[in-house]
Order: structure tokens, then C-alpha cells, then sequence
């Protein structure tokens, strides 16, 4: 016979296996930072587990864990940056050190690819959620929006939006001066 | 716009594939501790009974004043949740109220440390790196291991607790009068007896 709690842990082991790798990489693209993004999936686990009792017996276990874990993308955003910045040199520049970093989206696919994912940090972290979520993650706005608890045309403007910025920097109309690693919160 | 949002597509992609996959396995390797079952109820009764057992380090300050679970004050260290001792408070700074403040302030969420003071003094709860010196004894806490060193001296004794893999809970007394087994009793009757962040408990292994 097999016991409840066995049976809980096997399923559990079987969705961190499943899930683990796409919760880590939209982490990734959402924070920008390997150690962190580590650090949230974790998080994000350890609390799906917790609630696993319940998270089991729902349609999709992953929906309830993107849920936690762009929550604590979003909720932790100001308390990490104030962490990057006061581990941050301040006697360094950062901005004005890389000048030349923008322009250089224009030279080939490669380098424009690298820097419209580094141009997505200057946004808010709810616009790169959205964003991530809807193009990387490939779910529709109403899932997205389901994740973030707003509606589904919030979503649509946000991802609009978005990505009208980051077309803008893309373009260069906005990009001297551009805080690469500042973020709006 | 289409052009632009294949681009994007494609930016993410390729950043995403970036990710080390020694990131993604030790996620998948660690022990997460899924619950079967809502036994909250299970843990605050076998923390009452550790605060039980506890109560001989931390008197209760009223035998006929509220409840003493009404009293028990939970404080938040990182990922740790610790419960008092009945009649003990948290601080931040200073374990002795200052003059001409009356009450002072609780803490109920700590950063890195806290001060708990109840009638057997002042105990000084911190977060710090796994380890314990090496000439500790090996005490068991509860349901977790944990490393007990005492500097007579100083009339300090100091409590490793094995908890995550990232930090450790140190528990150090300091001219409180406690014995070591009183501020082991203190301690187990802190700590969660099963909690993600605490990685040891084996009675919590099943689920």
C-alpha cells in the first residue's frame, strides 16, 4: 500500500522536474541576474510544496507556481535593487562607463538580440512579467493576466505598451543617456 | 510591429538558452518537502509542547493574565519563523527598554538578527554561515541538529542550529543564568518543527 505522503512527494518530484527548468529561465529573462533567478525558483518551490496538499488536486500545478513566482519577482523588485545598489561600487559609473553599448544594437542580429534583452530591464518589472510571459512563455493574455491578476486588456496595454519602449530604444530615440541597469519600478 | 515581436521572441530565446544547466539540476536535487496534508494544526501543538518544555528558561509573567499562547510572540528572521517563549519580546537593538519610552517597540520582522528578552535575560538570536566551531558538542534540538559551545569565561554559551543550507540559526546566551539543556529547551521551542526553510527534521522527510 502506498502511503499518502509518498504518493505526494513522488508527484511533487515529478512537476519540480518538469517545471523547474522553464520557472528558472523565466526567472532569468525576468530579473536578469542567474543568482537571483535561483533564488525565486527556489522560493517559489518551496512554497508550491507547501501548499502541495492543494496545488495538487488543481488543472495546472505550473499556473499556481508562475503565479508565486512573478509575484516575487514584482513584490521583490524595489528590496533586490537597493541590494544591487548598495553592493554596487559607488565610485563606478555604470551608465556612463558603457556609452557605446547602445549603439551597438544596430550592429548585427546577434548584438541587437543581446541588447533588446538587456533594453527590457529598463522596464518596470510587471512589463517585462508581461512581456516575458506573453513571448516567451507564449500564453495568452488571458492566462497572463490570470498570473497578474488584472484584466485581460490590461495586459494587452501593457505588452503594447512595452513594447513601444522598447522599440524606442531600439531605435535610438531614446537611448543616449539610457539607464541600461536602472529600472523603473 | 510583428517584426519586432518575432525579434523579441527571438532575444528571449536565445538569452533564455544562457541559463547553466547546473542551475535547473540543483533546484531539481533539493528536498522541497511537499505536504500531503494541511497539519498546521499539528505543528502549532507540538510547538505549544516544546514552549512547555521551554518554560522553565522562560518563566511566564502572569500565572492569571491572558492566555499564554495569546502571549507568544512570532518573529520573522529571513525565512525562519521563531516562536517566543511565553513572555518574551523581540528587539532590535537594545534587550532593556529606554528610560522614559515605556514600551518599547516589538519586532516582528527581523533583518539578520534579533534580541529576545524574557525573564531569564537576554538571548541574542542570529542568522549565520553553516557551521560550528569546531569544538562544539553535537546537541540534538527538537526535531533538528544543532552544535552547543560554552565559554565559561565569559559565561556565554551559543547554540548552532542546522537549518538551511545557506544559514544557520545561532542562538548565544549570554549571563542569562540558562544551563545548556534550558536554552536547548528554548531554542526547540522556537523553531517550526517541520519548515521548508529547515532542511534536517527527518520527521518532516515523509511529507
Amino acid at each position: 500500500m502506498r502511503l499518502p505522503g509518498t504518493t505526494a512527494r513522488r508527484d511533487f518530484e515529478a512537476f519540480a522536474a518538469a517545471a523547474t527548468d522553464g520557472l528558472v529561465r523565466a526567472a532569468y529573462l525576468m530579473v536578469a541576474d542567474l543568482a537571483e533567478a535561483e533564488d525565486l525558483v527556489q522560493e517559489t518551490l518551496l512554497r508550491t510544496a507547501r501548499r502541495w496538499y492543494r496545488v495538487r488536486t488543481m488543472d495546472q500545478p505550473l499556473a499556481y507556481a508562475r503565479r508565486i513566482l512573478v509575484n516575487l519577482v514584482i513584490d521583490g523588485s524595489a528590496s533586490r535593487a537597493r541590494r544591487r545598489a548598495e553592493l554596487a561600487p559607488r565610485s563606478e559609473p555604470i551608465l556612463q562607463a558603457r556609452p557605446d553599448e547602445l549603439a551597438a544594437t544596430v550592429i548585427g542580429a546577434t548584438e541587437a538580440r543581446l541588447d533588446l534583452a538587456a533594453a527590457l530591464m529598463t522596464l518596470t518589472p510587471r512589463q517585462r512579467a508581461v512581456l516575458v510571459l506573453r513571448y516567451w512563455s507564449d500564453l495568452p493574455e488571458a492566462e497572463v493576466a490570470r498570473l497578474l491578476g488584472c484584466s485581460a486588456g490590461t495586459v494587452k496595454s501593457t505588452a503594447s505598451r512595452s513594447l513601444a519602449r522598447l522599440r524606442e530604444l531600439m531605435t535610438g530615440q531614446d537611448a543616449p543617456g539610457l539607464p541600461i541597469t536602472t529600472r523603473s519600478e | 510591429m510583428v517584426n519586432f515581436e518575432n525579434e523579441l521572441r527571438a532575444a528571449l530565446a536565445e538569452r533564455a538558452t544562457t541559463v547553466p544547466a547546473a542551475i535547473t539540476e540543483r533546484l531539481r536535487g533539493q528536498n522541497y518537502r511537499p505536504r500531503a496534508a494541511h497539519h498546521r494544526t499539528a505543528v502549532i501543538a507540538a510547538g505549544a509542547a516544546c514552549a512547555a518544555a521551554a518554560g522553565g528558561a522562560y518563566a511566564a509573567t502572569s500565572a492569571q493574565g491572558p492566555s499564554p499562547a495569546a502571549l507568544r510572540q512570532t518573529v520573522h528572521l529571513d525565512g525562519y519563523a521563531l516562536t517566543l517563549a511565553t513572555g518574551s519580546a523581540a528587539r532590535d537593538r537594545s534587550c532593556t527598554p529606554a528610560p522614559g519610552h515605556g514600551r518599547p517597540e516589538t519586532v516582528k520582522q527581523a533583518r539578520g538578527f534579533f534580541r529576545a528578552y524574557g525573564a531569564a535575560g537576554c538571548l541574542h538570536v542570529t542568522l549565520g554561515r553553516p557551521g560550528a566551531p569546531a569544538d562544539a558538542a553535537a546537541v540534538t534540538v527538537g526535531t533538528y541538529h544543532g552544535y552547543l559551545a560554552s565559554q565559561p569565561s565569559s559565561d556565554r554559551l551559543t547554540l548552532y542550529l542546522e537549518g538551511s543550507t545557506r544559514n544557520w540559526l545561532v542562538f548565544t546566551a549570554t549571563r542569562t543564568g540558562l544551563s545548556a539543556r534550558q536554552l536547548i529547551a528554548l531554542a526547540a521551542g522556537s523553531i517550526p518543527r517541520c519548515s521548508p526553510q529547515l532542511e534536517h527534521p527527518p520527521q518532516c522527510a515523509a511529507g
